[in-house]
């Protein structure tokens, strides 16, 4: 069973009054521990398929599957349950919440849970996930107070807590500098390759795409599987 | 829970002006409502304290009619001036004195002019056990109306002054009897009044309760029976129990049927009162409004961050709600705090006014009331949840993605 299915999947959207088709008909899966990355030009439909992907938006017509269950015309409230729950975000521009320090940052997603752990346990996981992501020594600095580098594994880390069965990460480098960005891609091949953690990229950027396993391509609206040379 | 109490306030604090700003528009708005309150409540009792104590008693009785047709000064309907009725009235539970008086219209003359007044015969003694506020009406260069000066007589400041006349001179005073008989007597002035109202300066005539008799033609008869009552609480049960007991043929009215204009007066106060609180509450509303609204304008990629990692709308609302209603109770506490402080001082201190009409100065007392200062608190927690309301539920809508995709 994949991971995620699509199964024609449309996405329309009105911009002005003209309909925009940003996903026309797009098929694919996603297996468990894949490092997959979808790649494509700017106003390819790559964040619009993300986006659907990682619930943060619904389809208009066509099937989404994950983990097996119909999630592409869920309401919003289940809808957070689910990203909560299975899936995991790492974005480019970070976006950490500027007054949690990185401990808090790390266990926030657990803590607004219906029903949450105990507190005493969520720390405990977040501070090993921050330890395993290299953040051991700066886990009560608030974001302003790190680097670039330290703040994507910050972001790294709140997308690990939850264990999701699925790291959605919207190009995660094009913030960083080369060396940073090595750092960071080393770190998700690791967690890839070490826990198993399933990693869908979109990205510009070759190093990342020199890295991957998979590489899917996105054009005017279509996917289609990419070769990637470098394997 | 607690993590959203520590982002709310983690919330309000990372814009510390903006927020400190808004909380001391609530404070101020709290604790001047809370002190207007109770200065205008203050000079509410120092009005009514004004009227029972130095004019016209907590209750009066009259004969059955004399109210509806008080402007002619009636003295056909007129009540003993002892027996059965005014011992009923003195021995009536609550009441705690009874003063006798004649109320009539006359003429005052000094031999070249004459000039209308409003007069009143009283018996010295008992008037000042009734309203004991009576003798701060004369000044010190003279005296009140006495029991041992059958003609001593204390005109309006005003009225003696258009005569020219001081104490210890003479003038004649004109009046029409019960049976329609006109009668002149002299008088001796003793006093002048400092004239709490600008009328009752240019009208008013005191003399001895038997001067007033023998003036009138009504010897033991008067119009009216003033009283006072125990406590001014219980005003209208003792108004109630004393006209069971005098029964049909006499009627008791209170002192804001007596003075209906000053009892408009004290409600008009209140309205007034209500409607600088009213004012003030929507401008903190307002400011609660502009800072919440602000606040998430300035965090849209924040709250998409949050939704896009599970949290619920209803989360993102509360989230919010909390930070205004953190603001309300902190706004509306301080406020309490600073209203109910300026109150207790100056409840102490007393504030000196002069009410519009009068030239006496008056020391209000505002009275400091913990229920007020509670509903005071409440409304600011109320009015800063209302006014979050919008801001919260714009937040609460946002769609993850285009917040997300903000810069």
């Amino acid at each position: 069973m994949p991971l995620i299915q699509l199964k024609d999947v449309h996405k329309e959207y009105l911009l002005g009054e003209n309909v925009v088709h940003a996903l026309k008909g797009v098929d694919m899966s996603v297996e468990k521990g894949e490092f997959t990355v979808v790649t494509g030009p700017s106003g390819s439909g790559k964040s619009t398929l993300l986006n659907i992907i990682g619930c943060l938006d619904r389809l208009t017509r066509g099937s989404y599957k994950l983990e097996d269950q119909e999630v592409g015309q869920t309401d919003f409230d289940e809808l957070a349950d689910v990203r909560n729950h299975k899936i995991g975000f790492i974005f480019q521009s970070f976006n950490l919440i500027p007054v949690l320090d990185v401990l808090e940052n790390v266990e926030f997603p657990c803590l607004i849970r219906s029903k949450p752990e105990p507190r005493k346990v969520i720390r405990e996981r977040a501070r090993q996930v921050a330890e395993d992501v290299g953040l051991g020594s700066v886990v009560h600095h608030r974001p302003d107070q790190l680097s670039g580098g330290q703040r994507q594994r910050v972001a790294i880390a709140r997308a690990l807590v939850t264990h999701p069965s699925l790291v959605l990460a919207d190009e995660p480098t094009a913030n960083l500098d080369s060396v940073t960005s090595n750092q960071i891609i080393d770190l998700m091949l690791k967690l890839n390759a070490d826990k198993g953690v399933t990693f869908l990229f979109s990205t510009h950027d070759p190093r990342v795409t020199k890295h991957a396993r998979r590489v899917l391509s996105i054009s005017d609206g279509k996917v289609s599987e990419g070769a990637n040379d470098s394997h | 829970m607690w993590t959203f109490l520590s982002l709310a306030f983690r919330g309000l604090v990372r814009n510390r002006g903006r927020s400190l700003l808004t909380l001391l528009a609530i404070t101020v708005g709290v604790g001047v409502v809370i002190f207007g309150s109770a200065f205008g409540e203050g000079v509410v009792d120092t009005m009514v304290q004004q009227v029972v104590n130095a004019r016209a008693g907590a209750l009066q009785v009259h004969r059955k009619g004399y109210m509806d047709s008080m402007d002619a000064a009636p003295l056909k309907l007129d009540l003993p001036d002892s027996g059965a009725v005014l011992e009923a009235t003195r021995s009536t539970p609550g009441v705690r004195a009874v003063t006798r008086r004649i109320r009539f219209g006359g003429m005052l003359n000094n031999g070249t002019r004459s000039s209308m007044v409003m007069g009143a015969g009283l018996d010295p003694v008992e008037e000042f056990a009734v309203c004991p506020d009576r003798r701060a009406e004369v000044p010190e260069t003279g005296t009140h109306v006495r029991a041992d000066a059958d003609h001593g007589a204390v005109l309006g400041g005003e009225l003696a002054r258009s005569y020219g006349v001081k104490p210890g001179d003479t003038l004649t005073v004109t009046a029409a009897g019960r049976e329609g008989a006109v009668n002149a007597l002299d008088i001796d002035v003793v006093g002048l009044t400092r004239g709490a109202a600008a009328l009752e300066s240019k009208r008013q005539l005191m003399v001895p309760l038997s001067h007033a008799q023998g003036l009138l033609g009504m010897p033991g008869r008067v119009t009216e029976y003033v009283v006072a009552v125990d406590d001014l609480r219980q005003l209208h049960d003792v108004q109630a129990r004393l006209s069971a007991r005098l029964g049909p043929e006499y009627e008791v009215h209170s002192w804001e049927q007596v003075m209906p204009f000053l009892y408009g007066t004290v409600g008009r106060m209140r309205m007034i009162l209500g409607g600088v609180s009213l004012v003030l509450f929507v401008m903190v509303v307002f400011g609660v409004i502009n800072t919440m609204l602000m606040s998430v304008y300035e965090r849209v990629r924040e709250i998409g961050t949050m939704l896009a990692v599970g949290m619920r709308r209803g989360q993102v609302l509360r989230l919010f709600l909390l930070e205004a209603a953190a603001l309300g109770l902190v706004g509306g506490g301080l406020g309490a705090v600073l209203g109910l402080a300026a109150t207790l001082y100056y409840s102490g201190a007393g504030i000196v006014i002069s009410p519009p009409g009068s030239v006496v100065q008056q020391v209000v007392r505002p009275e400091a009331s913990p229920a007020v200062a509670l509903a005071a608190v409440a409304v600011a927690m109320v009015g800063a949840l209302l006014a979050a309301a919008y801001p919260a539920a714009r937040a609460a809508r946002m769609n993850p993605v285009d917040a997300l995709r903000t810069v």
